[in-house]
């Protein structure tokens, strides 16, 4: 799999109740080579920190900030459990609040970076590496590449 | 907010070499990531625009980003009281407003804080793109003036 290479979503999801970008990244677990049912040593203390984000109040930051959203709280632990079950071996990501109610999750590294922007009904993914100059903003759902396999072929 | 931003850059008053404070509340830094003085990396969580609303509970007609004018700021023992708890780190407003100026900076002064200004899109939009945040957010990681505990 290269960096290149346009993901290609062949297997049926059985859960019919979850959401496209939820569907989106079971489909990218169950392509990825060598994916097993191995969590991260980082997945419980991660967890723990996306879950923390709901003690924030309104206001958090600059007085305005929205309260993280149940929705996105919920979602985001679902990311990071798909996220942890298919590379084991990845680095803990860093966890962050956005102004409006986002959970962000995010690889970084001097040359590549990737985040995840997971909201109350939405997923959007962002990532670029600077060596091989690839770059992408949006929903989790359309990106051209495989973010698991961008995750999964670099070191972090 | 198409056709144009409610704001105006101030070309005169906030010269290119003039240093811009930003805020930097410690949730919005790195902690996994500490340079060679032991400083988080500044994520683009920090840059991001107050949306329409959460800017007009501030005062300001359209959504942007909030800067101090180092210049005009009071001292900055003041401001590490005042904004006790987060960071504070620089960038100079060429590198806000980017090679092709797309971006605007407008002194807009608050009760609160006299030296305040926005960083708004010239075109009106109604955030950074991210890749222009991941940039601006690298800068500040590269100066803090007051690095937030965490």
């Amino acid at each position: 799999m290269t960096l290149a290479e346009p993901a290609v979503f062949s297997v049926a999801s059985p859960a019919s109740s979850l959401d496209e970008s939820e569907l989106t990244l079971q489909r990218m677990h169950f392509a990825l080579p060598g994916s097993l049912a191995v969590s991260s040593s980082w997945l419980h203390a991660v967890d723990v920190e996306v879950k923390e984000l709901l003690l924030l109040s309104e206001g958090w930051d600059g007085a305005v900030a929205y309260p993280v959203s149940a929705e996105a709280v919920d979602r985001a632990r679902r990311l990071l459990a798909e996220i942890g079950a298919a590379l084991p071996a990845l680095p803990r990501p860093t966890v962050t609040p956005s102004i409006d109610g986002c959970v962000v999750l995010e690889w970084h590294s001097s040359e590549r970076h990737i985040d995840f922007t997971v909201g109350r009904d939405s997923i959007e993914v962002f990532y670029e590496d600077d060596k091989q100059d690839v770059g992408w903003d949006g929903p989790l759902t359309r990106s051209p590449l495989d973010p698991l396999a961008f995750l999964s072929v670099h070191s972090w | 907010m198409p056709g144009g931003s409610p704001y105006e850059d101030d070309l005169v008053g906030i010269l290119p070499t003039a240093r811009l404070l930003r805020r930097i509340n410690p949730r919005f830094c790195d902690w996994n990531t500490l340079d060679a003085e032991g400083n988080p990396r500044v994520t683009r969580q920090a840059v991001q625009f107050y949306t329409e609303e959460m800017a007009a509970r501030v005062g300001c007609p359209g959504p942007a980003l909030s800067v101090i004018v180092e210049s005009l700021a009071d001292p900055l023992e003041v401001l590490r009281g005042r904004y006790a708890g987060d960071g504070l780190a620089s960038i100079t407003a060429d590198v806000i407003r980017g090679e092709a100026s797309e971006r605007g900076i407008q002194l807009w002064p608050t009760p609160w804080e006299p030296a305040h200004a926005v960083v708004f899109r010239t075109d009106g939009g109604r955030d950074l793109p991210k890749s222009v945040k991941q940039r601006l957010a690298e800068h500040l990681s590269k100066n803090w003036v007051t690095p937030p505990r965490r």
